[in-house]
């Protein structure tokens, strides 16, 4: 597996990355408004 | 309908995967993952990468729909984020991320084989352990004792033979879509964390685009 400072790292960068995944959902929801059948 | 209905329902996907992956099979795992756990962590991978797949491709539809690019192209099957036909009508910004030697070697090396692997051939999974030479050995002879076990319909002393299966080993943060590995496999948690960063960016860049597009 990992050591501890790595496994640490993965589990934070995780939960940062799913904060990101989530805002690029909200920024494709704006990009979507406006124009027909996006 | 793309970026509503596609790409918009695939990030949600992605987000509840990497989540589940990182619940079921923590990268802090010390001993091995019990074998539910780590068949749900499986099929949340198995979802996490048939979706960035999907969200490039329905960036790639929702482009050429509103561009109306489709007869350009000339054919659908040339609909796609790393298919040439369609990445040369691409805004500069798009097309030079695409064309980055790492982000090429991330496509064709890595993220279109598994793909293709698991929507065609032997999906991805992750192997139960680790095992030393002698713990390799014995899981083929509880293995053999379970065929027999199963012959003679002994469910009882199959539970204990399984059990002392689960138990060998180290956990293997690996995943594979193959029996043998090959070449290397990739670490199951900072592969997934590279894959989401890729979607992150080019997917930033996309709306981007899109936006100034107005």
């Amino acid at each position: 597996m990992y050591d501890e400072e790595q496994s640490e790292r993965l589990e934070e960068d995780s939960l940062a990355i799913a904060k990101e995944l989530q805002d690029l959902q909200l920024a494709g929801v704006a990009a979507a408004q406006g124009v027909a059948d996006a | 309908m793309f970026l509503t209905h596609g790409a918009g329902r695939r990030l949600g996907t992605l987000q509840t995967a990497l989540r589940e992956i990182f619940r079921y099979f923590p990268s802090s795992q010390a001993v091995v993952v019990p074998r539910d756990d780590l068949f749900i962590a499986q099929i949340h991978l198995q979802a996490f990468i048939l979706n960035v797949s999907g969200v490039f491709d329905n960036w790639a539809w929702a482009f050429v729909h509103r561009h109306g690019l489709l007869a350009a192209i000339g054919d659908r099957r040339r609909v796609g984020m790393f298919i040439s036909y369609t990445e040369e009508h691409l805004p500069a910004p798009l097309r030079d991320y695409l064309r980055q030697a790492h982000i090429r070697t991330w496509y064709s090396q890595y993220h279109k084989d598994y793909r293709d692997a698991l929507a065609h051939r032997i999906p991805v999974h992750i192997p139960p352990a680790y095992f030393t030479e002698e713990e390799a050995q014995r899981h083929e002879e509880l293995e053999a004792q379970k065929a027999q076990l199963i012959q003679a319909q002994d469910w009882q002393q199959l539970n204990v033979v399984w059990a002392e299966q689960d138990a060998l080993g180290v956990p293997c943060p690996l995943f594979v879509h193959e029996y043998q590995i090959q070449g290397g496999a990739p670490y199951l948690h900072p592969q997934l964390l590279s894959d989401a960063k890729t979607v992150v960016e080019f997917g930033n860049l996309f709306y981007e685009a899109w936006q100034a597009d107005q």
